[in-house]
């Protein structure tokens, strides 16, 4: 039953981000929801009990085309707005230290038994797959806040 | 266990949103997007069918890093147009790329 609501909720996000490529004006936030898209497809494969090939989209898709497609539009975009540098700043850190107590507290052994998705998540997120996702995200996130601030000192200093 | 019809149905939604801002979009990188978005309604349909046919195999993961490979490419070349044109000031609308054109 779970499984089910789960699902739901993961592909209305699919949707509403792929909505979101066509209605957003600004290229970078149309490569932002094709991000979204290809996470919410990693979190349905997930669900599915296909940790393998969730990795493998996360990896693929979020931690390199996505990287360099978000670097490639933001660096040749001249008008773009940034963000709230020390929000984004204390959310990536908070997201972390949350992220961080939550594998601390997850038991070290996974169910056997039929793959649903809480026994996925917590056999995912207890092994080394888990370790991995974690480092992919913030891979993706240091990136694209690496980019922000080379694109503000960049304005800055031409 | 989710249905096979809800995959398919989320596949075909993402798929149908693609097809049709190929069809009605003119900027070209958002064009590509699209194409990224079928891509993953792709990968959604066959993730579904080698769940609910037979057990995900060596076949299966082949043909996923076959489309892994080919949406990469993709991505690539979509830089490299986006650079160029980028830098030779070539408008991003589709329908006044006459050089392409037969």
């Amino acid at each position: 039953m779970l499984d089910t609501y789960v699902f739901y909720a993961i592909a209305a996000a699919a949707v509403v981000s792929s909505i979101l490529i066509f209605v957003e004006r600004k290229l970078i936030h149309a490569v932002l929801a094709l991000t979204s898209v290809f996470i919410s497809s990693a979190l349905l494969f997930l669900l599915l009990g296909q940790t393998f090939i969730s990795m493998l989209v996360l990896i693929v898709f979020v931690g390199g085309l996505s990287t360099y497609l978000i670097v490639a539009v933001a660096t040749e975009e001249k008008n773009m707005k940034l963000i709230n540098l020390p929000m984004f700043i204390a959310v990536s850190i908070i997201l972390f230290a949350g992220l961080s107590v939550l594998i601390s507290y997850l038991p070290q052994n996974s169910q056997q038994g039929t793959p649903n998705f809480l026994s996925t998540a917590v056999s995912a997120f207890s092994s080394s797959a888990g370790t991995l996702y974690i480092v992919v995200i913030m891979m993706f996130a240091i990136t694209l806040a690496g980019t922000l601030i080379i694109k503000k000192f960049t304005r800055l200093i031409v | 266990m989710i249905p096979l019809v809800y995959l398919f149905a989320l596949a075909l939604a993402l798929f149908a949103i693609g097809l049709a801002g190929i069809a009605t979009e003119r900027h070209l990188v958002v064009m590509m997007l699209a194409v990224e978005l079928i891509f993953v309604a792709s990968i959604v349909a066959l993730i579904g069918f080698f769940l609910y046919n037979k057990p995900v195999n060596a076949d299966s993961i082949t043909m996923l890093i076959a489309i892994f490979a080919i949406a990469s490419a993709e991505i690539i070349a979509l830089i490299a147009f986006y650079v160029y044109m980028k830098h030779s000031r070539i408008d991003f609308d589709v329908s006044k790329l006459s050089k392409l054109r037969w």
